[in-house]
């Protein structure tokens, strides 16, 4: 057995080899395994506090770094194998790539699955110390491991650990400052019969294998041959190392059994998305942006704008910065009155629903209902990210398995999924209008446009939809610190696309209504607004402003509603046509950029133009029918 | 032999073979291989499938690719 076959890498970024180390630098060290099975728990225990969490170059794939004494850990999405599958598993062979020890952490739940990825590493010719986590979990269900003898059989450094309870941590950190990480000669015999003669460096090695086991691989058979073995090997090792008991089911077994059955998982879905309403739609906007707003319009503005005027005289000047959409005055209302507290809330709640493990089985419960508009269940996750944010939604739309797939949710996303601060403020609006008829309405008819463009794209585009095969984690309470730590930096990223925009926006709207350009479109589009929606010509200042952004036309419609001041200009019939046509009109710049760089400039403009006479259209008519029902 | 998807909630059955090559070793990578033990645990649209104490959902239209031997004594 050796320790480090890599002697030198002129084929990939790897500039930290062997020799490096042994002369005292930091080893890039990689934590690798499969979803769920405590990544991110050992990688914060691992790295205190000094995290650096950002996207992989070209995905949204989040990607956390930290450097410690014993080495740079470098956290990797959960991927079930190195190859071309999906893009965590292409970000995870990338960074994997160029690390110079593999931490692989396995589940005792799932070993069986899991040390199919380890083998694969073994393979590859990695060094690798093997983390066994989550024994407890395992042991409470009567599966017991041994981690001594799976070690001899694998011919590795295997620890076993209860990350959550900081069991193992230490072990680890000595592990690798030790040195007991180990290239083990325990390889798959057929990888050796394939490579095992050619004197490969570390990294031909890992492409050359790489190739073979791909989608597209040019051996087929030798693939399948690869698969079978590793598949053998692991087998064996799990029916030597695994002892069972029977144990009773625990309390999270029959929480999941709940979510699985068609009844009670579709009342529990209810349930939870009325809890949503409740939280975001009462409490937050409500209550919190009610009070946030107030103190804002009423304190922070007078002040900024005093400032403002003494500092710079320019009245052009003044306009821009502190004027009726300034930037410095109606933005940071909007901003921090209105989206933040929104924002905070929505990806609190969805970090909760993401790692208490329910998500992939909200996926499995609206599977067969996607499959009807061409997507599966996995197209639950950017369609929730959706309402969140449009363009973060259309990003996630690469977790589905074909062009097509995408090609459908990102139509959805840019046409019928209101974001986050969008819904606080349709939901306030419809609440002020009342009841469950109106909530009926508009929710029907964003269905019904939803199935409509699924419907239609699906028969459209050619090509097969991709078939939903997802793992069920184990139903878990989540961890708080996990929980804060991925809802605070989703709040970040989402303020640094934010604010930027919005002072754009507001000084662009500035800018125009100075130029008098607001009253000559508001005069362009009246009949449209006026003949067509029967809606108030100053409905058209909305359109321009959900040009630039779709929630700032939710705002101005709450003031046009008369919901801030009494000074509304609308009528019941007029604020549900208006919320519609507003959470149908075009995605904001923000989402048709992403929707531009994700799908092309086609697709873009078709959503655009597409979403553009849906919600006319759609406007045109309910404001003649639903006259004779509200 | 019966496809995956014609298994009943609490059956048992042993895998037998995959229509292609393609999705044998995509069901490979979640632990799904010829001559593993499932449990069928319940059939909300996709099939839920037990391996070991291990959880996988699998579509409908991939649950027709993949063939089984049901454990008749094992009801």
């Amino acid at each position: 057995m050796s320790i480090f076959g890599c002697k030198s890498c002129d084929k990939c970024s790897n500039k930290s080899c062997s020799e490096e180390i042994i002369a005292g630098k930091l080893p890039k060290v990689a934590l690798v395994g499969n979803p769920n099975v405590g990544k991110s728990v050992i990688f914060n225990a691992l790295s205190g506090f000094y995290v650096e969490v950002s996207n992989y170059p070209g995905t949204t794939v989040d990607v956390s770094k930290a450097f410690t004494e014993f080495g740079e850990i470098i956290d990797t999405p959960g991927a079930y194998s190195l190859g071309n599958y999906t893009d965590d598993e292409i970000v995870t062979q990338n960074i994997v790539q160029s690390a110079d020890i593999i931490v692989n952490i396995v589940s005792a739940l799932s070993l069986e699955r899991d040390l199919f990825l380890t083998q694969q590493l073994i393979d590859m010719g990695f060094a690798v110390i093997l983390v066994v986590n989550q024994i407890d979990e395992a042991e409470k269900k009567g599966i017991y491991t041994d981690c001594d003898k799976l070690g001899q059989m694998m011919g590795i450094k295997v620890i076993p650990a209860v990350a959550i309870r900081n069991k193992g941590i230490a072990e680890i950190v000595n592990a690798v400052k030790n040195g007991e990480f180990i290239i083990s000669d325990n390889k798959t015999p057929f990888v050796n019969k394939l490579l095992g003669q050619q004197d490969l460096s570390r990294c031909d090695r890992f492409l050359k294998l790489l190739e073979l086991e791909s989608q597209e691989s040019k051996n087929p058979e030798d693939r399948d041959i690869i698969c079978v073995e590793r598949r053998k090997i692991v087998n064996e090792l799990v029916d030597k190392v695994i002892s069972h008991t029977e144990k009773r089911k625990s309390l999270s077994d029959y929480i999941g059994d709940l979510l699985l059955n068609p009844v009670s998982g579709v009342i529990i879905a209810l349930i939870i998305l009325y809890l949503l309403f409740q939280t975001i739609g009462v409490f937050v906007s409500g209550q919190i942006v009610d009070f946030l707003f107030t103190n804002l319009d009423q304190k922070y503005s007078p002040w900024i704008e005093g400032l403002v005027k003494q500092v710079i005289p320019a009245p052009y000047i003044n306009e821009i910065l502190v004027g009726e959409f300034g930037a410095l005055t109606m933005t940071v209302e909007i901003v921090i009155g209105v989206l933040l507290p929104l924002i905070i809330a929505f990806y609190l709640f969805m970090a909760v629903l993401e790692d208490s493990g329910y998500l992939p089985r909200l996926a499995v419960l609206t599977d067969n209902l996607l499959n009807k508009i061409g997507l599966n269940g996995r197209a639950v996750i950017p369609i929730l990210l959706g309402f969140g944010c449009g363009a973060m939604g259309t990003i996630t739309t690469r977790i589905l398995g074909s062009k097509k797939e995408r090609t459908i949710a990102t139509a959805i996303l840019g046409v019928t999924i209101p974001c986050a601060a969008q819904q606080g403020i349709i939901i306030a609006l419809i609440a002020a209008i009342g009841g469950l008829k109106i909530w009926a309405i508009y929710l029907g008819v964003i269905f019904i446009i939803m199935a409509l463009v699924g419907t239609v794209l699906d028969r459209l585009i050619p090509g097969k939809s991709t078939d939903l095969l997802i793992d069920l984690p184990p139903i878990r309470l989540p961890l708080l610190f996990n929980t804060f730590n991925k809802t605070l930096f989703r709040v970040i990223n989402f303020l640094k696309e934010a604010i930027p925009l919005f002072a754009f926006s507001s000084v662009l709207i500035t800018i125009l209504s100075m130029a008098g350009f607001l009253k000559w479109l508001q005069q362009a589009l009246s009949p449209i607004v006026v003949h067509m929606l029967r809606l108030p010509a100053e409905f058209s200042d909305i359109f321009v402003m959900g040009l630039i952004r779709r929630d700032m036309a939710s705002v101005g419609l709450l003031g046009m509603a008369g919901l801030e001041e009494n000074t509304g200009v609308l009528t019941d019939l007029q604020i549900l046509v208006a919320s519609i046509v507003v959470t149908l009109f075009v995605p904001c710049i923000a989402a048709l950029i992403v929707i531009y760089k994700e799908r092309g400039l086609k697709e873009a403009s078709l959503v655009w133009i597409g979403a553009f006479i849906i919600s006319i259209l759609t406007g045109a008519i309910l404001s003649r029918i639903l006259q004779f029902i509200i | 032999m019966v496809s995956l998807c014609e298994l009943k909630p609490g059956q048992e059955a042993e895998i037998s073979n995959f229509t292609d090559s393609s999705v044998k070793c995509n069901s490979q990578r979640f632990g799904l291989f010829e001559g593993g033990k499932i449990k069928c645990i319940a059939k909300p649209g996709p099939v839920i499938v037990g391996i070991g104490k291990q959880i996988i959902a699998i579509g409908n239209n991939l649950s027709k690719k993949i063939f089984v031997t049901v454990c008749e004594n094992k009801r």
